[in-house]
This record gives structure tokens, sequence and C-alpha cells, in this order.
């Protein structure tokens, strides 16, 4: 789709965003990190001859932008210990969002693969990566229509990135000073990892039980002592997200990038002193 | 290239702009909390409205069909009308401003009247939405009409209103002292009992500004740091599936 452009140069626009919708894969899969997206509407057509819509959310929802602080305003600590960086939502200037250099590294992944080292150092070597560049992490698996029909099977089967995979990749960042991690995986950590004794495990649960605060999560909270997965394997986020101004996934249609480099519109919801939001990404091509 | 943030930010501690009972009150839950999350309405803080908010227009456009051109980088003419409290846009204004300012045809148009710009957490009592500057009938007709005809189709301004719901919305939920707060019993019991009819006299405005088409932004902030006539600007609503208005992250670019 063309679009406008500035100084004779035409611009396409390509929005990377997951969709927002009640029952939603996102909110439903996982015990704590992400949960329902409820929308109730409390003004009708019928009645008042207008809409208006109650939405309950979450930081994880849709296609989030989540810093390292990310359980602020209420809770300062980082998910990582010493992490890199220490913005939150509202400090984060908008140079920082807009208009960013960011790398594609492709890594064509099938559904439950878990992205090895080798692949990753492939796709680092092969991309055209620079200095400063933001990083988005291309597997294929993300796309609306894929969200749309698979439901939470679309978080069970996603492509994820393997703990030492990430941890490279972690590593290439701090070398390139990327700041943010982007991918169109629906999980990040390997689903194995993120969704230990939950639907994956020695001991999932079946039927899938509804997120935070069904009972079924707090008991969890109550077996693990905290909010957590439980999973006796490291964190892949955790190793990114250390490195990083920002984790975000859950980005889909990234096949539509023709280009190896993009420009990225990255903007979260301006929450003051948040620490996670719902996004809109936008790929600029030149 | 310069970046300004036009957008009222999201505080868990206090919103200005929960007054009326057709608001939501904003609300960040934490991890450990019942309603752990974010609460959001459809005009929680900078927020964008669709014609398809009213239910003559309910066949438009929806939040996930619109083209990412009409709100990314968008060629913007910037006009300035000033209003104090409880001022009123007249038609006057608008022609004078426009024959100022003078769009591009397809350009979005943001009016700036400087309302944004004032320290809304020093009003007291919902003075950021009650004393709000506001449009007349015959200057959001004209306003509309100028619009539609030259392709503008996108509405961004500073005030908490675009028209004034005097018929019945502010009078009859105003008298009741104290004000009760939004998502009361009250509220809900308010709302119950408000039907088309009122709602039709009370968003004229807003109702005639969506019969031409045009999506309007409301409630922006800080407008007064963009110093150039003609900018681009970056509206990034929720990207809410069949949805027809959501808060929204505003950012105007200055080449």
């Amino acid at each position: 789709m063309p679009g406008r452009g500035g100084g004779g140069l035409t611009m396409r626009l390509i929005d990377l965003t997951m969709p927002i919708w009640e029952g939603a894969g996102y909110g439903e899969i996982l015990p704590f990190t992400n949960s329902s997206v409820r929308l109730l509407e409390y003004m009708f057509y019928d009645q008042h001859g207008l809409r208006m819509t109650r939405m309950k959310l979450d930081g994880e929802t849709g296609s989030p932008f989540m810093v390292p602080h990310q359980r602020n305003p209420f809770d300062n600590t980082p998910l990582q210990p010493n992490p890199k960086f220490s913005w939150t939502l509202d400090e984060i200037p908008l140079e920082k969002l807009i208009l960013r250099d960011t790398v594609i590294l492709d890594i064509r992944a099938e559904e439950g693969h878990e992205i090895t080292p080798a692949e990753m150092k492939t796709a680092i070597n092969r991309a055209d990566y620079r200095k400063g560049d933001e990083v988005l992490v291309r597997t294929g698996w993300g796309t609306r229509q894929r969200a749309y029909e698979l439901g939470v099977d679309y978080y069970k089967r996603t492509p994820s990135i393997h703990y030492d995979a990430a941890a490279l990749l972690a590593a290439k960042m701090d070398e390139m000073d990327s700041a943010i991690f982007m991918t169109d995986c629906g999980l990040v950590n390997p689903p194995r990892v993120q969704g230990n004794n939950w639907f994956r495990g020695d001991r999932p649960f079946t039927p899938l039980p509804k997120p935070w605060p069904s009972a079924e999560a707090r008991e969890r909270v109550l077996d693990l002592g905290a909010h957590r997965h439980g999973s006796p394997h490291p964190s892949s986020y955790g190793a990114l997200i250390k490195k990083a101004m920002a984790g975000c996934k859950c980005l889909i249609d990234c096949d539509q990038i023709a280009k190896a480099r993009v420009k990225m519109i990255i903007l979260p919801l301006l929450i003051k002193r948040g620490g996670a939001s719902p996004c809109r990404f936008i790929a600029v091509e030149e | 290239m310069n970046f300004i943030d036009l957008t009222m930010p999201l505080s868990y501690q206090w919103m200005p702009d929960e007054v009326l009972p057709t608001s939501v009150k904003f609300f960040l839950g934490p991890k450990n909390h019942q309603e752990k999350g974010i609460v959001v309405g459809s005009d929680t803080g900078t927020c964008l409205t669709l014609p398809a908010m009213f239910a003559e227009f309910r066949k438009t456009t929806r939040l996930d069909e619109l083209p990412v051109e009409k709100l990314v980088l968008r060629p913007t003419t910037v006009a300035v009308i000033p209003k104090n409290n409880e001022e009123e846009i007249t038609r006057t204004d608008v022609e004078k401003t426009l024959e100022t300012s003078r769009p591009a045809k397809g350009d979005a148009l943001l009016i700036t009247t400087g309302w944004g710009d004032k320290s809304y957490r020093e009003l007291e009592g919902g003075a950021y939405v009650l004393q709000s500057p506001r449009f007349s009938l015959a200057a959001a007709k004209y306003l509309g009409e100028r619009m539609r005809d030259n392709d503008n189709d996108l509405l961004l301004i500073d005030t908490a209103l675009l028209g004034w719901p005097g018929n019945h919305l502010i009078p009859e939920w105003c008298s009741m002292i104290p004000t009760p707060p939004v998502e009361s019993g009250e509220a809900r019991m308010y709302l119950h009992l408000y039907n088309t009819d009122k709602a039709k006299a009370d968003l004229a405005i807003e109702i005639e500004i969506a019969r031409l088409g045009i999506m309007t932004v409301r409630k922006l902030v800080h407008c007064g740091r963009i110093k150039n006539s003609r900018i681009k600007v970056i509206v990034a609503p929720l990207q809410i599936v069949r949805g027809v208005a959501a808060t929204c992250r505003v950012v105007a670019v200055e080449d």
C-alpha cells in the first residue's frame, strides 16, 4: 500500500500490530503474565444511539511493549537483576521509539521450533546489522489470520527462542547498542518453559484453566511461592530483557516487510510510570 | 526532526476527564490484585473517535479496518483558535482560522485552543471537562463541511469536548450534589435512563461531525509546543477489533 512521503520519497507503511479482541489467545494461555481481554459495552446503539466500551486489558495484551522494570508503577523490581536500561514507559524519549532503524533477523521456524544458537548466529551474520539498530526476529509465525483461527493453540504451538540463542542475541544487542527486541513469535520463552505445568510439562491442566484471577492461578502462587513459571529451565526472555530497553512479542504480518532493514514506529500507551502496555508497531519502508 | 508528545498521560492516581457518567475510570492493577491489568474506556485520556461510534453510522470503518496511512505520518495543518474557560468556538472563529491556515487537500486538521496547555491537574471539580472550550453547532457544521469538501477527514483538538452536552447530561448529572463517581451505581442508573433522544440532543455536534465522515481526536496536550504550521501526526489507538473509539498515543512530527 503506497504511502505519503516527504522530500519526494514514497513510503510504505505496514501495520505489525496484533489486534485486541475478547477471548484472544494471548489473554487465555498463561496463568499470570497476561490476563483475559474483557470488553464490556455500557452504552448501546439500540438504547443510547451510540456505543461505549469498558476495556479490561493487560500490560501484555496484543503486541506488548515491556520494559525491564515491567511491574511498575507498583513494584520497581526488574525482571532480571541489574538491567542495562531502567526507563518506565513515560520516561522513554520519543526519539527512541519513532522511526528507529531496525534490522530484520530472518529465522524461518516451523511450529513448536525452538530457535537454536546456530540459527541465531547465522541470522545475525547474514543480516545487515548496524550499530544502534533495533532488532526484529522474524520467523513467519505471526499472522493476524493464524491468531484469529488458532486461539490458544497459537501460543501452544508458537516457535520460540532457546535460552542459549537468546543469550547469544542479548550479547550481540549489547555490543551493537540495540535497545528494542521485537519478534513475531507468540512467546519468547519456549512453551515448555513458560507454560510449565500449566499447558505443558509433567502435569499440565486439562481442561486449561482461566488465567489470573482464577482459583487455579491463585493455587499456583501458593504452590510456587510467587508469580512464576516454575520451570527448571532458564528464561530466554530474561536473558534478552537484561540487555534491552524493551521486549516486544506477538508482532504479526512481518512477512509484508520486503526489505532487510526498516524504520519502526513503536508507540505504547503513555502510562505514567508504567512498565508494560499494548503497543502499535508500524514498519516504514522507504 | 522534532517529536512532540501530544498525549495526556494515563495516571492510575488521577485522571482529569473522569467526570461524566459516560466515562470509565482508568485503572491499573498490580500483579496480585484481583483486577490485575489495565482498564480503559472508549474515551479515556487522549482518544480517537470514529463516526461508527454512533448508531446511524455503524456500518462505517472500524478501528481494525482503518488504513494505517490515515493515522501514521499524516500531513496535518495546524490552526490556532485561542479560547479560555467555557468559551465557544464560533463559526466566525472557524472562518478566520481556515482563511489563515488553508489546510491542504487531504491533510488532517489540528486545532489548538490552548486548553490542553493549561495545567489541568490544578483545575478542580471536573473543570477540565466542565469548563472546556467547545464548538457551537454552526461552527461545527461549517468546519465539518469545509473539511469534508477538502478530504480533511481527521480532526484533532486540544479540548476535552467537541460540543457541550448541556441539554441533559451535564445539568442532570451535576445537579446531584455531591456528584457521584464514574462507574458508580448512580452512574449506571443514570445511563440506564439515558436514551437515544437525550444523546442526540446532547451530542448534536459530535453526530454532525460524524455525519460528515470525520474522525476526531480529543484531549490533546502540549499543542503549544508545536512551532510549524504544517506537521505530520502519528495517531496510535488501541487496535480493537470492530472497535469504534479508543484511547491513543498522539505524536507531532516536525521536519
